[in-house]
């Protein structure tokens, strides 16, 4: 009578195992599409893709020194007294912000599904 | 294969057997239907119950049969669920048919039921999927990968089942064409 299991059919299912689980692995193996929105003064000034790493310079009331690394964002420096916006360190999550009020600067982060429902202060 | 006493089945008692065979894949599909959905499986997962005929008449009678059953079987799900459902059927259907048939013939008795029925019931999701792709008019294919899986599964559970069932079924053939010999 037929045999039931072989070593063919457990590579036969290893395979379409393999072909499965492919789409799934390129999927979470490419980044997530995180963008950042730049805003000055309140307006929308530009919207920045995060998968390219590069410094840039934003001026509002003052100039900033943005950089772009690791799928973040950050300010990298800037001129004002307080430094908060930059000891808030890089942002990678959608919804997180940073801010720098002297400059008039706000970072905020939008686009992969996971930002909060709803923040109070 | 054993030329000797193996009696082939004359045309007459092939349809007889592909006739009583297409019955039992309905029946099949109809149970299999009244079982209830569980609800981590996505839909369009299904045990393939009907696939075990389709891969016995390709085993001892023949792939026209097997295919013939895989359309018969579509048709009925035409009467009972309407076109979308039959093309859907059809598609999945022959492609499995077709791929059990081809699965026994080349892998030379290398390849277990398991495999076979796995290859198979793969082929029918693959098949149900882009019938599915073309009836909508809309790319799913993201949905491959859940169907392979429990493809697979669904492939495996077959593949213990029609074990256990060989023994019937080949008695029931045995009925038909006298002196038949299994050639596997």
């Amino acid at each position: 009578m037929k045999r039931l299991f072989g070593r063919l059919d457990a590579l036969l299912i290893a395979g379409i195992l393999l072909l499965a689980a492919l789409p799934a692995a390129l999927y979470f193996a490419q980044p997530k599409s995180v963008r950042a929105n730049i805003y000055v003064k309140g307006e929308l000034y530009q919207t920045v893709p995060l998968d390219i790493d590069r410094d840039f310079t934003v001026t509002g009331n003052l100039p900033v020194v943005i950089r772009v690394e690791k799928g973040g964002i950050r300010f990298l420096s800037s001129p004002c007294h307080d430094q908060v916006c930059v000891r808030t360190g890089l942002l990678t999550r959608g919804g997180s912000t940073a801010a720098c009020l002297p400059a008039a600067i706000v970072i905020r982060l939008t686009g992969d599904g996971k930002e909060s429902d709803g923040v109070t202060y | 294969m054993k030329g000797k006493k193996r009696a082939a089945p004359t045309v007459a008692q092939h349809a007889a057997l592909t006739g009583l065979l297409t019955a039992q894949a309905i029946v099949l599909s109809f149970l299999e239907n009244l079982l209830p959905l569980l609800p981590f499986l996505p839909p369009g997962a299904k045990l393939g119950l009907s696939n075990l005929v389709v891969l016995y008449a390709a085993m001892d009678l023949s792939l026209p049969s097997a295919l013939c059953i895989a359309v018969m079987k579509a048709f009925f799900v035409l009467v009972t669920r309407g076109g979308a459902a039959f093309a859907m059927s059809l598609c999945g259907g022959l492609l499995s048919a077709l791929a059990m048939g081809l699965l026994l013939r080349m892998s030379q008795n290398r390849l277990g039921l398991v495999g076979v029925c796995v290859g198979g019931a793969v082929c029918h999701n693959l098949g149900q999927l882009l019938a599915a792709c073309v009836l909508s008019a809309s790319n799913l294919l993201f949905y491959l990968p859940a169907l392979l899986l429990f493809g697979v599964l669904a492939g495996i559970l077959t593949g213990v089942v029609i074990r256990l069932l060989l023994p019937a079924l080949r008695k029931q053939l045995a009925v038909v064409v006298r002196h038949w010999e299994p050639s596997q």
